[in-house]
Formats: C-alpha cells, sequence, structure tokens
C-alpha cells in the first residue's frame, strides 16, 4: 500500500493546445484512458516532461480535469465498455448535471475532449445531455436548438407526412 | 483575413481553395489581421488551413475559434506562430499553373461510425425472443391501457443478429482524426498527413494555401452536426432508451389533432426525424430499430407501404421492431379479403434488421402458451415456438423460400363460423413445384415438416400457384386512367401447364 500511496502523490504536467501547462494528479489524469496508456507506454518512469494534449484548450481541459477529479475514485472504466449497462439509461447523476450546465459551447467542447481522451464516463454524460436536449422536442425545436435548416425535399416532405398519419392509438 | 479573396464560403467537408498567396503572404496577412479584424470576420466558426511547404511538408492547421472571445484563439495564435517560423525560413512566391487541388484527399472521411461492417446477412438464431411472461408488451405494466399487447406467442424474432451503424457522412471533423504532430522545434511534420517526397502530391509545385471553411457560430447553438458521426450516433442509441411500445393506426384526421395537454406521446423522439435530411438519414435505422411499434395484423401491409417505401432516398432502410396484434373480433373486411402477410415476411426476411412478432390485443386471462393462431402465424417467419417459449432455430427450406422472394403472396383466411381457418401460401409461377395448381390445396405432410408447418395448431396450410399479374390500372398521370391488359385467367392457366414440363419441379 506504501507504493500505492506514492504514487497516488505523483503528479504530471499536461499541455493544453495553447501551450498552457497544467499540473495535475497522476489519479486524476488517468482517469482519462490516452493519458493512462500514454503514462503506462513510459514505463512508469517519472517524466517531467508535460504530456501535450492538443485538441483540448486550456479552459476546456481545467473542466474535464474537475470532472475527473470528482470522479476519480469511481470504478475504471472497462475496455469494453460498450456493452456495460450503465450505458442504457439516460439518467445523469446529480452532480454531473450540475456541472453540465454550462453554454452549448463548452459541452460541445466536453464532448470532443472527453472522445480525445478517452474518457468513456465523461463522454457518456455529455451525449446523455444532448440527448436529454433532443427528447420530446419538435422538429422545429430541435432546428432551433441546433441551428439546422430544413432541407427535405417536396418528395420526403411528402413521405414524413404520409408517416405522420399514423397516428399512437390512445 | 479580408484579403484572402477567391476564399468560398461552404459546407466544412468541402475545401475550396482559390488564393493564389504564398504561405508567407497568407500568414502575414493572418497574423497582420489577427485581432480586430479577424473578430469582424467571426463569422468564422472554424477554419482550416492546409499549406504545404516545399520541404514536404504539409501543415494541417484545425483553428476554432471562440465566437465571443476570437481575438484570444490561443490554438490559433500558437499554431500560426509555429508555422510562421517555418515560413519564415523559406519564403518564395507562387509558380504560374501551381496546382491548388488534392487537399480533399487529406479530409477523407474517416468511417466513424462504421463498426459494423459485419452485418451478416446468415440467418441467425433468434436472441430476440421474450421470455417475459407477460409476453412481448414492453408495456406489459401498463395493465390499465387498452391498447396494449400481450401475450406474444411467437416473441420477436430477429433475422440478422448483426447491427449495422448508420451510415455516416462526411461532416466529421479532421482534427480528430489527423491531429497535427508537433515536434519539439515547434515544426510541425507531415507525417501524419501521408504526404512525403516520394509522393505525387510532394513532386507538384509545392506553395498552394488552402484556406477555407468559415460558418456561422452561435455561443447558444449546439453544433450537433460538427460532432463526429460515432458521437452523433451514440446520441441517438441514447435518446432512444426505455422507449415504450407505440400503438400505432392509420388515422390521417387522428394524428392531425392536437393532443391533450398532459398526453405523453409514447414516440418521444419521432421529432427527430424531420429536422433535416442527413439526421433523418442517420437516424431512422436506429429509430425504427429500437422505437417498438405494436400494429393490428389488418393494417401491415398499409404499414409497410408506408415506412418501407421504395425509392426515397434515406427511407429505405429495412430495420425495424413491430408486433402485430391478431384481434380476436374478425371483421368483414377480413372475411372478404383475409390478410396477406407476405409484404410483412418478406421485408423482414430480407430486411437488414426488422423484428417482428405476432401478439394479441391486450386482456385479462390471456395465455400465450395455449395461443396455437399467434404461434402458428410464428412459423411463417421460419420458426417455431417450442416448450418454454423458446424459439426454434431458422427453417433452411422455409428461409430459402422467403430470402429469395419465392411467393407472391400469403394471405391469412379466418372464420367466425364452422369453417377451418388456413394461411394461402402462393408461389410466384417460376418458383412452383410440380403438384402445385392454381386452386389452394393441402400440401403432404412431408412437405409441410420440410418447412415447420408440421401439427400446426390453429391454421391449417394451403398451397397454390399465383396466376400471373392480373390486368391492373395504372394511374398515368391524372385523372385519366390508362388500362393495362394483363394475361387471362385461361392463358395464365396455360403458361403454368407449359412449366409443369419438370424443368421447375423441386421434387
Amino acid at each position: 500500500m506504501a507504493s500505492a500511496s506514492t504514487d497516488a502523490a505523483k503528479v504530471i504536467k499536461v499541455t493544453t493546445s495553447d501551450g498552457i501547462d497544467i499540473t495535475v494528479d497522476r489519479q486524476v489524469a488517468e482517469r482519462s484512458i490516452l493519458i493512462k496508456n500514454l503514462l503506462e507506454d513510459l514505463g512508469g518512469e517519472s517524466t517531467d516532461e508535460p504530456i501535450p494534449i492538443p485538441n483540448v484548450n486550456e479552459a476546456v481541459m481545467k473542466k474535464v480535469l474537475e470532472w475527473c477529479e470528482h470522479h476519480k475514485a469511481d470504478p475504471p472504466a472497462s475496455q469494453d465498455d460498450d456493452s456495460d449497462s450503465r450505458k442504457k439509461s439516460t439518467d445523469i447523476e446529480e452532480w454531473d448535471q450540475k456541472f453540465m450546465q454550462v453554454d452549448q459551447e463548452m459541452l460541445f467542447e466536453i464532448i470532443l475532449a472527453a472522445n480525445y481522451l478517452d474518457i468513456k464516463a465523461l463522454l457518456d454524460v455529455g451525449c446523455k445531455t444532448v440527448a436529454n436536449m433532443i427528447k420530446g422536442k419538435s422538429p422545429d425545436e430541435i432546428r432551433k436548438t441546433f441551428n439546422i435548416q430544413n432541407d427535405f425535399t417536396p418528395e420526403e416532405e411528402d413521405q414524413i407526412r404520409r408517416e405522420n398519419e399514423w397516428a399512437e392509438d390512445r | 483575413m479580408a484579403k484572402t479573396t477567391g476564399v468560398t464560403n461552404v459546407s466544412w467537408n468541402r475545401v475550396i481553395c482559390s488564393a493564389g498567396l504564398t504561405p508567407m503572404l497568407i500568414l502575414r496577412q493572418t497574423l497582420s489581421s489577427y485581432g480586430p479584424r479577424l473578430t469582424a470576420h467571426t463569422s468564422a466558426r472554424e477554419g482550416l488551413f492546409i499549406i504545404l511547404l516545399p520541404s514536404v511538408n504539409l501543415v494541417l492547421l484545425t483553428i476554432y475559434c471562440k465566437p465571443t472571445t476570437c481575438k484570444k484563439s490561443l490554438r490559433l495564435n500558437t499554431y500560426l506562430r509555429r508555422s510562421t517560423a517555418m515560413a519564415h525560413k523559406r519564403p518564395r512566391s507562387p509558380r504560374p499553373g501551381e496546382r491548388n487541388g488534392g487537399f480533399k484527399k487529406t479530409r477523407t472521411s474517416d468511417g466513424e461510425g462504421d463498426d459494423s461492417a459485419n452485418s451478416s446477412n446468415e440467418l441467425s438464431n433468434t436472441s430476440n425472443y421474450n421470455d417475459d411472461p407477460n409476453g412481448i408488451s414492453s408495456s406489459t405494466g401498463d395493465a390499465n391501457s387498452g391498447s396494449n399487447f400481450n401475450g406474444n406467442a411467437g416473441g420477436n424474432s430477429n433475422l440478422d443478429s448483426n447491427v449495422t451503424n448508420t451510415p455516416n457522412s462526411g461532416n466529421q471533423r479532421t482534427s480528430q482524426a489527423v491531429p497535427p504532430p508537433i515536434n519539439t522545434s515547434g515544426i510541425v511534420t507531415a507525417s501524419a498527413c501521408n504526404v512525403g517526397p516520394n509522393t505525387p502530391m510532394a513532386n507538384t509545385p509545392p506553395f498552394t494555401p488552402v484556406v477555407a471553411v468559415p460558418m456561422v457560430r452561435d455561443p447558444h447553438v449546439f453544433r450537433f452536426l460538427d460532432l463526429p458521426g460515432e458521437l452523433r450516433n451514440k446520441i441517438y442509441n441514447y435518446t432512444l432508451d426505455h422507449v415504450q411500445q407505440a400503438v400505432i393506426r392509420h388515422r390521417p384526421k387522428v394524428s392531425a389533432l392536437r393532443r391533450s395537454a398532459n398526453w405523453v406521446s409514447r414516440r418521444p423522439m419521432s421529432g427527430l426525424l424531420e429536422v433535416c435530411r442527413l439526421i433523418r438519414q442517420e437516424f431512422r435505422p436506429t429509430y425504427l430499430r429500437k422505437q417498438e411499434f405494436g400494429i393490428d395484423y389488418m393494417s401491415i401491409s398499409a404499414y409497410i407501404r408506408t415506412f418501407y417505401p421504395e425509392g426515397v432516398a434515406g427511407d429505405s432502410c429495412r430495420a425495424g421492431n413491430m408486433t402485430l396484434a391478431v384481434p380476436d373480433v374478425i371483421t368483414r373486411k377480413e372475411l372478404k379479403d383475409g390478410v396477406d402477410l407476405w409484404p410483412l415476411i418478406e421485408n423482414w426476411a430480407n430486411g437488414w434488421q426488422i423484428q417482428a412478432g405476432f401478439g394479441r390485443y391486450f386482456s385479462h386471462g390471456y395465455s400465450a402458451v395455449t395461443d396455437g393462431e399467434a404461434k402458428d402465424l410464428y412459423r411463417l417467419l421460419g420458426r417455431k415456438v417450442q416448450v418454454g417459449r423458446k424459439v426454434s432455430s431458422m427453417n433452411p427450406v422455409w428461409k430459402v423460400v422467403i430470402r429469395n422472394r419465392q411467393l407472391a403472396s400469403v394471405i391469412v383466411r379466418r372464420y367466425d363460423d364452422h369453417r377451418r381457418p388456413y394461411i394461402h401460401i402462393a408461389f410466384k409461377i417460376q418458383y412452383k413445384e410440380d403438384w402445385m395448381t392454381v386452386t389452394p390445396q393441402v400440401p403432404s405432410a412431408e412437405w409441410c415438416l420440410e418447412r415447420g408447418f408440421d401439427r400446426m395448431e390453429y391454421f391449417i396450410i394451403k398451397v397454390s400457384v399465383a396466376l400471373p399479374t392480373q390486368p391492373t390500372v395504372v394511374r398515368a398521370g391524372g385523372p385519366k386512367m390508362k388500362y393495362v391488359p394483363g394475361p387471362t385467367k385461361a392463358s395464365a392457366r396455360k403458361a403454368c401447364r407449359n412449366l409443369n414440363d419438370g424443368r421447375f419441379a423441386r421434387r
């Protein structure tokens, strides 16, 4: 256990896309499978070299690390997480819901960063948040939320109209 | 930035460039204008810079401009500084006739989301049979809802077990696939861009700057379409968690009515189908696969025609999850015409992933185990319901029949009197066996056994040869009707006799 506590005390540095160095607990940073694998590939040698994260800027990285800090004690994500039943629910725990109350651009960047850094649980939370934004909305509301233009051809509009003639029977 | 004339504002996945400027000039202009001008240009949602340098280096820069803080886009700043340091070493002028094509190749879609690949067409043993003693219905808790089905005698059957993901558009971020590798000296190398001294691109005259693609960015808008395709797929899947069975009927007038305020749809994601073409194309297969529909079996042909049309772009996917309710009351229409299940069976057998099952409208005291009617119908999908409500593996002979579309119709006949209900299977004339005739007849026990129709509990099987195309009336552009003559019944019979020369005999 002594070695475990030593490991926990280790810190690493990451360099964000905008050239900012951030110091972070190794345990926290290892929520990112990308960073974890990278550190493992280094063979456990302590490295003072900052790890470049060229796809994530400082603001987003700090936000992601905030999430990692809160979830550092969570059980590690399994490799084949796709079959995890946890993913089958759009329920988001309360802390994560508050965490995700950011502007749309930051939400977008967090999702991309979680994908890039391979933090599955954070990616799931982000995707669930977006899914919940869509649920129950009309097409117009979704277009407005995502700033999407209606580009259906008349033929496709007609097909949609035909499908909409099937009403729920209750 | 204002001087980058010739730059065409287009969508992300179309990199267009016609700026005949040197990288040096571009960078100088960019840097000099970086700040207020760029802010003025902040319609730039994101930009892609690809600059080919003479020393084999292809610089791929993806720039994310924060809409409100564009002048502080540190990422842009950093990369431009690095690139400038390099560009200053080897400035040169553009040559006439320099190529500026070929950059699209670096933006190839990386096939995100295409993690399927193995959409096997092999028939698989079903794993979707519902062991829930209450039957199909995902809403078995809704005992008060009179419109739910219960007691799926056959359960759901899934012909193709492998799931193929939605094909994605190329509307994906290159930055995810090709992050610009940066070495310690700050030089952006070309290794990730597949451009080396020996490649054709490296032999072409260098210095073709590509500057692209500003789009409008709004901080209050989530850039859903800028997400990589696999993440959109992930979101689509989340939107369809915990969906309930939606019982639907073709009711154009009812569908146009406003529902009461407390009415909650059981298909809350249907709005996503009507947003835009791309999302519809991506989302529809997942939607049809996961959203279970309950349909009266009298309406199944109309349902198939509507939801699986031919020739409508993006709508031809063959995924589905449907439960057919066999009504207890036999209508006059059913007495007269029966119900043709062939459109369902044909779609199911040749679909990408269609689950189909037979059930009943909810009623107390219903037992799926003793519902021979639904179990018999289930055999039309090639499987038998066994003890414990498990289903058998696919019948190989019947599989060939329905996969190869050898049938013309499968009409279920039920009666409200003493007559024995039967299923009339009509083969297309080119697939007829020599014993088959135009008149429906009961096949041999051996024939039934081979195809999984032995020991039927409720129906009997009758087999015939379908007559070739009946005279049809084709609507020809307007109120005028054009009569298209078809073969007469006598000539069809003659054709049928001619085919009985053994060539088409199957046993």
